[in-house]
């Protein structure tokens, strides 16, 4: 044992705990900062950050964040912070953060410097659109195809002509292309039958061939068996030539089959190009489902980018939170590979288990995080937010957010619930002769969206009390102009019921309000009758170009078809004549040979006995002979 | 220079007051460190045996830079024992799970695969190389330095001025 050793060990620990005394703070705020600054982009300062080692206190007098788009004000800035580490996951190598409590917060304050930093390199952003992306996309698309309505139109006064005119009528142009594909297979179908006309005529030459045999003539055997191979090949022939005509006939019948379908589009292309003409002519459809689409569809996807915004600034944080296994262990080989084995502890390398915040700059707010953990799996908790805040006015929000990542099928939750909105000054849509905005109003609303297996399942509920709409000041005096106003007039109270659901490419919405039937029963009551017409022009006139060209077409494939048939039914009737004859003939001559058969048959039987018979006398001759000796 | 520095360093240890199981203490646990990536718990246990330990410091640090060198030519074999063990043998998961879930174990890093494989190669290769070290020195201080002290380049070198120079010099920074 070396006594020195001991010494050197002591002095050793000594150092340390003095070096860490006075220098650990400063140390590890440094290399906070650092690392906080890299991945929010600006400066994050710390003051006054210390560490207790023997009470595992971590603390700091305050935390300013820059904001990165405006580096002279800070995203937010705290008081006072701390939190304890748990004492016993440390000596597992696990830093489990028991509570963390951040108080005075406050957002966008003035920064004394500049918090921008030197420009590094651009984060690897993929460009594949994200989960959010698509669906955001697709509301937006939705929700802003439903604008379109032009009310000067609820007046009956179209012109037909001009509507149809300018429309590219689609029938038209199914019907030329489908008379060029009557032709081509009419084509197809000709020379087809030129074809069975040539077998018709090979069918005639075999027949002749046979009609030529005279069986008279025929004296031997082996002249009748040739007869009869002759024949038998001649039918052969016969069948392979019916064969062919049977499958070409089949074909023709596929080929009739295909253009009785497309027949039947016709009536199709007619309604589609009717519908049409009415998009054209903006005459909509006053069902009770869509006039909430199209008084609120454009108000709700413009709130769409910036609530997407927030989310893409989320994704960004939260890519950059270090995973908690590595993805793939294949380090450097000299550095080896790290083994993970079960945890009996349960605990992730890093666990907030409790995050408290308040503060606010003139609107209060409070709420908490907790379960932020780098492998939640472990821990078994999913990540919840809960964060309120209410302003001077009283106007109040609750946002709730849970990120489930616990099992291998993730599954998130969003609320956020807003009350007592002001609605005064709120723009609704410009479309003539709708309200512009609303004059007076108080709002609540509750938004729910729950992500799971990539499908998004989403409702917003509003509820507005006490509203009260103005109109552009240049007043139009017509009719329409009137009905929606006074109609305007009347509403107090406006629900919004705003579902969307499915994979973010094809998602399903639906808007529901008590506008719904209070606007389309008065409104259709009031300009049915005009619209009704209009309507039935459109569709009278656009029946009234198409029906001939369908008529032509209809009578045109008719004619060919009835055609064909006839020519096919000919061919048949001539070869089934050929194979008949064909058939007596083969008989006949079968008979024939069974005929000559059964003679030779005879004649060998009788020689045969004759034979018999000369061999018996001959014997008798004999034993008279011997008994005579 | 520096080899000379070197060279009469080594004879010098074999030469000093240090018994041979010193010295070869002293190599053994120069091993440990050479082998074993530095800072986990391992190198800081040997480390502190180094301290209080009574073996040769000297050849401590000696046997560490040499077998440090060897380390990175045997990387490759020592993840390889590593990997064999904690993964290949499954009757030892228990074991390996019950170490991992010991307070402070983890910060051993036993669960690496060349932190292990270095550190049972060391373990296995620590009892010949002892045993071997310290008859090494016994032989060398018995038969070998009367006889390097007689060969004519030792004289020759000793005899040099630059020899008288190095030794001048480092008598004043000793």
């Amino acid at each position: 044992m070396r006594k020195s050793g001991i010494l050197i060990i002591a002095v050793v620990l000594l150092l340390g705990f003095v070096i860490a005394h006075f220098f650990t703070d400063a140390w590890l705020e440094k290399k906070i900062e650092a690392m906080a600054s890299d991945v929010v982009g600006a400066k994050v300062e710390i003051d006054r950050f210390n560490v207790r080692f023997l009470s595992l206190q971590v603390g700091w007098g305050r935390l300013q964040v820059t904001d990165p788009d405006d580096t002279w004000h800070n995203m937010f800035e705290t008081g006072r912070g701390e939190f304890n580490l748990a004492a016993e996951p440390l000596f597992y190598k696990r830093f489990v953060i028991e509570a963390l409590r951040l108080e005075d917060i406050r957002t966008g304050t003035k920064r004394a410097t500049d918090g921008k930093m030197p420009p590094k390199k651009a984060l690897p952003s993929d460009n594949q659109p994200s989960f959010l992306d698509n669906a955001a996309k697709s509301l937006t698309r939705q929700l802003s195809q439903s604008s379109g309505i032009d009310f000067s139109k609820l007046d009956g006064k179209i012109d037909v002509n001009k509507v149809v005119e300018m429309l590219d009528l689609q029938t038209l142009k199914n019907v030329e292309a489908f008379q060029k594909d009557i032709e081509i297979t009419s084509d197809r179908w000709k020379k087809d039958v030129a074809g069975i006309e040539t077998m018709k005529v090979e069918t005639e030459q075999i027949a002749d061939k046979v009609t030529a045999i005279q069986f008279d003539q025929l004296k031997t055997v082996s002249s009748i068996t040739d007869a009869v191979e002759t024949i038998k090949r001649a039918k052969k022939q016969v069948e392979t030539i019916q064969e062919t005509v049977h499958s070409k006939k089949n074909l023709l019948v596929e080929d009739g089959k295909r253009l009785e379908v497309e027949i039947k589009s016709v009536d199709d292309w007619i309604r589609d190009d009717i519908q049409r003409a009415k998009s054209a002519a903006k005459i909509p459809d006053f069902n009770a489902k869509n006039i909430a689409m199209i008084f609120f569809g454009p108000t709700i996807a413009s709130y769409i980018a910036p609530a997407q915004r927030y989310f893409k600034m989320a994704k960004y944080y939260q890519a950059k939170l270090p995973p908690s296994e590595p993805k793939a262990p294949s380090p450097p080989r000299f550095k080896g590979q790290d083994i993970t084995f079960p945890d009996h502890r349960h605990w992730p390398k890093l666990w907030l288990k409790k995050m408290v915040v308040s503060g606010g700059n003139h609107d209060v707010f409070s709420g908490s995080v907790a379960d932020i953990s780098t492998d939640p799996k472990i821990t078994g908790k999913p990540t919840v937010v809960q964060l309120g805040m209410e302003k001077a006015e009283g106007t109040a929000y609750k946002i709730f957010a849970e990120v489930d990542r616990t099992k291998a099928r993730s599954k998130d939750r969003f609320a956020w619930t807003a009350s007592k909105i002001d609605l005064k000054g709120v723009r609704l849509l410009k479309s003539d002769p709708l309200p512009k905005d609303l004059a007076n109003g108080m709002m609540n609303l509750n938004l729910t969206v729950s992500i799971q297996d990539g499908i998004l399942d989403g409702n917003l509920a509003v509820l507005a009390n006490a509203v009260s709409f103005r109109f552009d000041e240049s007043k139009k005096d017509d009719l329409i102009s009137q009905i929606v106003h006074d109609l305007f007039k009347t509403i107090e109270k406006v629900t919004i019921d705003f579902k969307f659901f499915g994979k973010p490419e094809d998602i399903k919405i639906g808007l529901q309000s008590n506008l719904d039937e209070l606007f389309s029963a008065r409104l259709k009551g009031i300009v049915g009758e005009q619209v009704e017409k209009a309507k039935a022009k459109i569709e009278a006139r656009i029946r009234e170009k198409l029906e001939p060209k369908k008529q032509e077409l209809l009578k045109r494939y008719a004619e060919k078809k009835e055609q064909l048939h006839q020519e096919i039914a000919k061919i048949e009737v001539k070869i089934n004549e050929k194979k008949e004859l064909l058939e007596v003939k083969k008989k006949e001559l079968e008979a024939r040979v069974d005929a000559e058969k059964q003679k030779l048959k005879d004649k060998v039987d009788e020689e045969k006995n004759k034979q018999e018979d000369k061999l018996k006398e001959k014997a008798k001759d004999k034993l008279k002979d011997l008994f005579k000796r | 220079m520096l080899v000379l520095k070197f060279l009469s360093k080594l004879i010098m240890i074999l030469r000093a007051g240090a018994s041979p199981a010193q010295i070869a203490g002293g190599l053994t646990l120069g091993m440990f460190l050479g082998f074993m990536p530095l800072f986990n718990l391992y190198s800081l246990f040997v480390l502190l045996l180094l301290l209080i330990l009574n073996v040769n410091l000297s050849m401590a640090i000696f046997g560490m830079t040499i077998f440090a060198l060897f380390s990175f030519l045997l990387d490759s074999v020592f993840h390889d024992i590593g990997y064999m063990l904690l993964v290949e043998v499954p009757a030892l998961h228990p074991f390996w799970t019950t170490l991992y879930n010991i307070p402070l174990f983890p910060f051993t890093r036993f669960n690496n695969t060349v932190v292990l494989g270095s550190l049972v190669t060391a373990m296995v290769l620590s009892l010949p190389l002892f045993l071997l070290a310290r008859l090494g020195v016994i032989a060398y201080r018995a038969k070998l330095e009367p006889k390097i002290k007689q060969m004519k380049i030792v004289t020759a070198i000793q005899g040099s001025s630059v020899y008288q120079l190095y030794v001048k010099i480092r008598s004043l920074t000793e």
